[in-house]
């Protein structure tokens, strides 16, 4: 007798497939990375499994939840349209420089002030003294040159700027040369990083000993950040307001507009919108525009909110967005490319974001050197693991698989 | 001409010999039909493994061997659920992309932290003219092939029409599992190169990463033909060996010359779009299509 698997096309989508196959998929794909860490880093099991556990209800991932639902709704953007943003990395690094360049050099002027003077500058109002001396032995004071609220809300608008017009880039090669946008938005986010250290050795690097020549930027104004929601989070209260807004606005033009509605036929049957004389090319382009203007903005989240200061990227597995950008395309996936759906998705991933960041810090006592792998590598394994699982486990939402035996 | 300058010139042999073979095992296997985005991770496994399997061996060539073997399991594993499934080529590729970032790491930096040493390729003006010859041979023997055998056909045809050919009685699995297998064992053996051959430095977390992107964009800008990348992947090679020069001359900062590559990768990607090229070197019609009939036996 034998036996054979038939995989046939559904009549109706699997029910409650939208919520099956993405827990199923995290469950198989957790286990299927703890064999990987296990088997070649020896990293036990239970630690991983604790690690998840303790992110699941840390206060810790509240900042990258909050990151990874705006970033979900920037990607589900594109997504729903087959239009595939890879690029959110580089669209959120330029979004911190630009923020970087506006609180650092606009928002500010630097007073030198030599240590004799400095006691007067310590507690004056809307001073911030840099805390180690300047090359010549002097002290640098930054002084706020406009009003904090404006220079943040011109961060914001700088850095989504910023995105959109790296994502610009990749959109009109999609658009008009037909060049896959997978290939060129992730070749943009080497570039960007590339950019990123030039920067921070270069234009934006700070002018005291301990930065200058470090690839360590001036530190942001306290003015200039965002306000902490509590001591035990480093999520902001700009941040959380941001994320609500641009998910309400994000729902409501994905969901009740035409624009909404055209990008998601863009997204399933192109040849339509094309019968119907739409400019498919200028709905391919605002698509990746506006997903990396949203992108841009979680630079801005990312630097005023937690970082406060451009860092260099030492290797290219850690640069200081932690491969956020890239998990990002988890969130939306796992959304199944619905958009209410994202902060659910952006709550699971954020805790096996943090479990990465968690299990790193917990690897010292193993044996055998694995506690050098970094937690952005622990991440890709969880990350990478689930993501193949879904694409797999996905095509049972709308296929099905029966066994048929047949005789002999 | 002076020994020093030969010496210059072909030093470029080992970064060749990298990219040409990942760039020709990159658009062997999508002339069979798969949009391969997979090319990175795996690219990025192939130096962890390489890295590994030359120090425990002694031996670079057994470096290459593992990297090829390993490459070729993850070729098959793409060409196998692409085909097999209706699901995404893009998805599949990229997820594997990011579990191959993971499992480089994994692989590479505990015996990295344990052990300061590396085994790599001597390096002198014979191994590298044996690179570039090793390299150039192989892309004949491809392009051959590809275009006068009976494989060659398949695989084209199963990258124009999966279904034409297939009721042409060309097993379209098959031949994506042989393209798969043949087209990752040259990534893998790429990968090896990059490593064991052009940058034999002390192994660090993520080498090899975005290598894989040069190479996608190498044969991209050579319309996957396996002759024609012969330029295109020297134009890099050179760009990339040379960076030091172009520092130097140009006055350039490191970080810059970093990013020249990518720069040149999407040039290069705009150059071939725009121009006649285009249309010469067509890429294949169902290139990244779901290959899915109504029902299917797995």
């Amino acid at each position: 007798m034998k036996m054979r698997l038939i995989v046939t096309k559904r009549v109706k989508p699997l029910k409650f497939g939208g919520i099956i196959i993405p827990f199923l998929s995290i469950v198989v794909g957790i286990f299927l990375a703890t064999i990987a860490l296990y088997g070649l880093a020896r990293v036990p099991p239970l630690l991983v499994y604790g690690a998840i556990g303790q992110s699941l209800i840390s206060p810790q991932m509240l900042q990258t939840f909050v990151m990874l639902t705006i970033l979900g709704v920037a990607l589900i953007i594109p997504f729903n349209a087959a239009v595939w943003n890879i690029g959110a990395e580089g669209q959120i690094i330029w979004g911190m420089i630009m923020s970087a360049f506006i609180g650092l050099t606009v928002a500010v002027r630097y007073i030198i002030v030599s240590p004799s003077d400095l006691p007067k500058y310590t507690n004056m109002p809307g001073m911030f003294v840099l805390p180690t001396p300047t090359v010549s032995g002097a002290y640098a004071v930054e002084a706020l040159t406009m009003n904090p609220g404006a220079a943040i809300c011109l961060m914001l608008i700088v850095a989504g700027i910023a995105g959109a017009v790296w994502a610009l880039i990749a959109g009109l090669m999609r658009a008009y040369l037909d060049i896959d946008e997978v290939a060129t938005t992730l070749i943009m986010n080497y570039i960007a990083y590339y950019a990123y250290n030039y920067i921070v050795y270069g234009p934006l690097q700070g002018i005291t000993i301990s930065t200058s020549g470090f690839g360590l930027s001036n530190a942001l104004h306290p003015a200039l950040r965002f306000s902490r929601i509590s001591t035990a989070t480093t999520a902001t209260w700009e941040g959380v307001a941001l994320m609500i807004a641009i998910f309400v606005i994000a729902w409501f033009v994905l969901r009740q507009t035409t624009f909404g509605l055209r990008l998601r036929i863009l997204g399933s049957n192109p040849q339509v919108l094309r019968a119907a004389g739409i400019n498919v090319r200028k709905y391919i382009v605002l698509a990746l525009t506006i997903s990396g203007a949203i992108a841009g903005l979680v630079g801005t989240i990312l630097f005023a909110g937690n970082l406060y200061q451009l860092i260099k990227i030492k290797t290219i597995t850690t640069p200081p967005t932690h491969n956020i950008g890239y998990t990002a395309i988890l969130v939306s996936w796992l959304s199944m490319l619905d958009i209410r759906g994202v902060p659910i998705a952006a709550y699971i991933v954020a805790s096996l974001f943090q479990a990465g960041i968690n299990l790193q810090s917990s690897l010292g006592g193993v044996s055998g050197g694995s506690a050098m792998i970094s937690s952005g590598a622990l991440t890709y394994v969880l990350i990478g693991f689930v993501l193949t699982t879904f694409t797999v486990l996905r095509v049972f939402a709308e296929y099905s698989i029966k066994v048929v035996r047949e005789g002999r | 001409m002076d020994a020093g300058l030969i010496a210059i010139i072909l030093g470029v042999g080992p970064a060749f010999a990298a990219y040409y073979l990942t760039a020709i095992g990159h658009g062997l296997f999508e002339k069979s039909g798969i949009l391969n985005l997979a090319i990175d991770g795996v690219f990025t496994v192939g130096v962890a493994v390489a890295y590994v399997a030359a120090l425990f061996a002694g031996a670079a060539v057994a470096g290459s061997v593992a990297a090829l073997v390993v490459a070729m399991a993850f070729g098959l594993l793409i060409a196998y659920l692409a085909t097999k499934l209706p699901i995404s080529h893009g998805a599949i590729g990229l997820s594997i992309m990011f579990v191959g970032y993971g499992l480089a790491a994994l692989i590479a930096v505990p015996i990295r932290s344990q052990i300061n040493a590396v085994v790599s390729y001597p390096m002198n003006v014979g191994v590298d003219v044996a690179f570039i010859i090793f390299s150039i041979v192989i892309g004949v023997l491809v392009h051959y092939m590809l275009s006068r055998t009976k494989l060659g056909a398949a695989i084209r045809a199963a990258g124009e029409n999966p279904h034409a050919a297939s009721s042409l009685g060309v097993n379209v699995l098959r031949v994506r599992l042989i393209a798969g297998m043949l087209g990752y064992a040259l990534i893998g053996l790429g990968a090896s190169f990059y490593f064991l051959a052009y940058t034999p430095a002390p192994y660090s977390e993520g080498m090899g990463m975005g290598q894989g992107w040069i190479a996608f964009a190498i044969s991209l800008s050579a319309g996957r033909h396996p002759i024609l990348t012969i330029l295109s992947a020297l134009v890099f090679a050179e760009l990339l060996y040379n960076k030091f020069v172009l520092q130097g001359y140009l006055g350039l900062s490191v970080h810059i010359t970093k990013m020249i590559p990518y720069l040149a990768a999407l040039v290069a990607m705009v150059i071939f779009m725009v121009t006649p090229l285009k249309r010469k070197l067509a890429p294949p019609r169902a290139l990244g299509k779901i290959y899915f009939k109504e029902e299917r036996t797995v």
